[in-house]
């Protein structure tokens, strides 16, 4: 049954001209481990995939494909299936059969909604759907704790479940551009966060952050924040905070204890004057404060000795500071 | 290419990819202070293709028919949404 397949198979190699980059031999075939058909401009792949049981990693990405055919569920030892950018409007009911996927890049495609068995794919740690469709995902989400990276950027989420209390090994955490008005409680259980990305979504609150004292990234920008009300002196290992384009009217004090920030950015906001202790931002190398309400900056700014890059345009006349490490600065 | 080079990269400005690029190349600004000299704007619709035009000119190789497909997606995109609000 299975040679017959890997007949077929090696049939669909030939008649898609593809014999340059895949075996045709069956034993080959057979013993294939990986399949790399990017960019091929498949518009679909044929049922007899399965017969390649013995595949590793599958690379599909960058053709044209809607669906994909039931067989590749056989694939017991895929373990990394990339199938970025395609036209995929679903996927096959037993997804979720692939026990063995650890990788999974579903991103660039048309998928509305997952099938249920995708929430047996509990041993993934890389799960990537960003720029697709989704409205929302399953409760069963919550059962994915091997999961150490996420990314669901740019869909059309509005609510999240409140899935992330065991994922204790997350380190990075994609929920750009959807449609968030609020996140789930247990975002603050994931201990080992680095990387948080909320930008572009409807937030104009958070809960508190304060937890996530390994986080080294946090974007907020293009959300509908008017106040950053909890602690982030918390967050001693921040490096890259970036705030544009919300309505904050000022920055907390807090800020100002984040002894390891490189990298500060609230562009496009309403604040009208800086924290007196920014100077403390010692370690601070760039600078985005462009298209506010300042008119000054407050004595301390002088400390800031590592400064290079500084953004100050579009405030109330402000006038370049004459700090000596300054690299560049939009302002002459 | 050239057809390809003459498609609208960002609705909001009317910009080209052909236009995108020249900008790209002309300017040493980080993407995010970039793209806003192509989109004349802060919105974020033409995201992903105009991103990943940046990185082509970084890296001095553009993949035409990528940006294209990207452009495709988020039209398509754009309707499905359309249709679902």
């Amino acid at each position: 049954m299975l040679s017959s397949k890997l007949v077929d198979f090696s049939r669909w190699i030939k008649s898609n001209g593809l014999t340059s980059v895949v075996p045709t031999d069956i034993n080959a075939l057979k013993k294939l481990l990986v399949l790399d058909l990017s960019k091929k401009k498949l518009r679909e792949l044929p049922d007899s995939i399965e017969a390649l049981e013995n595949l590793n990693v599958l690379k599909l990405s960058g053709n044209r494909l809607k669906t994909l055919p039931k067989g590749i569920c056989k694939l017991k030892k895929l373990r990394n299936l990339q199938c970025e950018n395609n036209l995929l409007i679903e996927l096959p009911e037993d997804f979720g059969d692939l026990e063995s996927l650890l990788i999974l890049n579903l991103n660039g495609n048309h998928l509305k909604t997952l099938p249920k068995s995708f929430y047996k794919l509990t041993t993934l740690t890389r799960l990537t759907i960003a720029t697709n469709l989704l409205v929302g995902l399953d409760d069963e989400l919550k059962n994915f704790t091997k999961l150490l990276y996420l990314s669901l950027d740019t869909n059309n989420i509005k609510k999240l479940p409140d899935v992330f209390g065991k994922m204790k090994a997350l380190y990075y955490l994609d929920l750009s551009y959807n449609k968030l008005t609020s996140l789930p409680d247990s975002i603050s259980k994931i201990d080992e966060l680095e990387t948080l990305l909320l930008e572009g979504n409807q937030l104009a609150k958070l809960p508190s952050l304060e937890s996530h004292d390994m986080l080294i990234r946090l974007n907020l920008n293009d959300n509908e924040l008017c106040e950053l009300d909890f602690d982030f002196s918390h967050l001693e290992d921040l490096q890259i905070l970036t705030l544009d384009n919300n309505q904050l009217v000022e920055l907390p004090n807090s800020i100002c204890e984040l002894q390891r920030l490189r990298h500060l950015s609230f562009s496009s906001n309403l604040i009208t004057h800086l924290p007196n202790c920014i100077g403390e931002l010692e370690n601070l190398i760039e600078l985005d404060m462009e298209d506010n309400l300042l008119h000054e900056f407050p004595t301390s700014f002088s400390k800031l000795k590592k400064l290079k890059i500084l953004y100050m345009d579009n405030n109330n006349g402000l006038s370049k500071p004459d700090i000596k490490s300054l690299e560049f600065c939009d302002v002459e | 290419m050239n057809h390809l080079g003459d498609r609208v990269i960002c609705d909001c400005s009317s910009k080209s990819v052909n236009e995108a690029i020249e900008i790209f190349s002309q300017t040493s600004l980080p993407y995010k202070k970039a793209k806003k000299l192509v989109t004349e704007c802060n919105r974020s619709c033409c995201r992903r293709a105009l991103m990943r035009l940046f990185d082509m000119v970084e890296f001095g190789d553009i993949d035409y028919e990528e940006i294209d497909f990207l452009i495709e997606q988020r039209d398509i995109k754009n309707l499905r949404i359309d249709d679902v609000e």
